[in-house]
């Protein structure tokens, strides 16, 4: 089975959008009030989620990077055998 | 005279295009961390404390506990399918290959181990031997010399 360039983004757009809402948490949830300083589930959950979101996007670009550096390859290889 | 255009002759210096395995060991990598991080939100709230014993679970507990398990399956599917991916590409590539390394050859076959019967013959053969080093002399294993006359020796030539 092959996984397609575009599923592998999806993965890490998942990842990402995951690690974003893990950061917007403690504000959407209500559970860190505003202008009061941070509980601990905050600052857990901004630590975390920027952890997986920065990890995420990270990989994302190098997915695309790598993919796209191996089809120019491929490219000129073909091309210089034809 | 006309040359042939490099430009178009076949270039065997060019590698083979090998499919990109950057994407899917990286998936295998976000993967992963996926998972160890929803395991830990799994736990937070009741390794930072924040999340009090034999309450009901808070906000942040929710959030966090259902967050982690979101991740921890994703992440589980995600390494299943990023692992399959990459197992493919690589035997595509030629570095694995499908066929599972050959037991080992049987050793060649050896003489066979000597038989009890062969030790024993072994082991009285030099006794014969003397036994009929002494029958050549003629002497009798007591040292005595046996004559043709001997009746203790019924086939001595006579």
């Amino acid at each position: 089975m092959r996984l397609p360039l575009r599923v592998q983004v999806l993965f890490s757009l998942l990842f990402a959008a995951a690690g974003i809402w893990i950061v917007i948490a403690p504000t959407a949830v209500g559970y860190q009030p505003a202008g009061q300083p941070w509980v601990d589930a905050t600052y857990n959950d901004v630590i975390v989620g920027g952890l997986l979101t920065v990890v995420s996007l990270a990989i994302l670009a190098a997915q695309i990077i790598g993919t796209t550096r191996a089809r120019l390859r491929a490219a000129s290889a073909s091309g210089g055998r034809a | 005279m006309s040359h042939p255009d490099p430009s178009v002759a076949p270039s065997e210096d060019v590698p083979a295009a090998h499919p990109p395995l950057v994407g899917a060991a990286l998936g295998v990598v976000g993967a992963v961390v996926a998972m160890l991080v929803g395991g830990w939100l799994l736990l937070a709230p009741f390794a930072l404390g924040y999340q009090p014993q034999d309450a009901d679970w808070a906000d942040p507990t929710h959030a966090d506990f259902w967050a982690g398990l979101g991740l921890l399956v994703l992440g589980a599917i995600v390494l299943i399918a990023s692992t399959v991916d990459l197992v493919g590409r690589l035997r595509a590539a030629g570095a694995i290959t499908g066929a599972r390394p050959a037991p080992p050859a049987p050793e060649p076959a050896g003489p066979p181990a000597p038989a009890a019967d062969d030790e024993l013959a072994s082991l009285l053969k030099p006794l014969i031997a003397a036994l009929g080093q002494d029958a050549d002399r003629g002497t009798s294993h007591n040292g005595t010399v046996r004559t043709a006359s001997d009746p203790a020796n019924p086939e001595m030539p006579r």
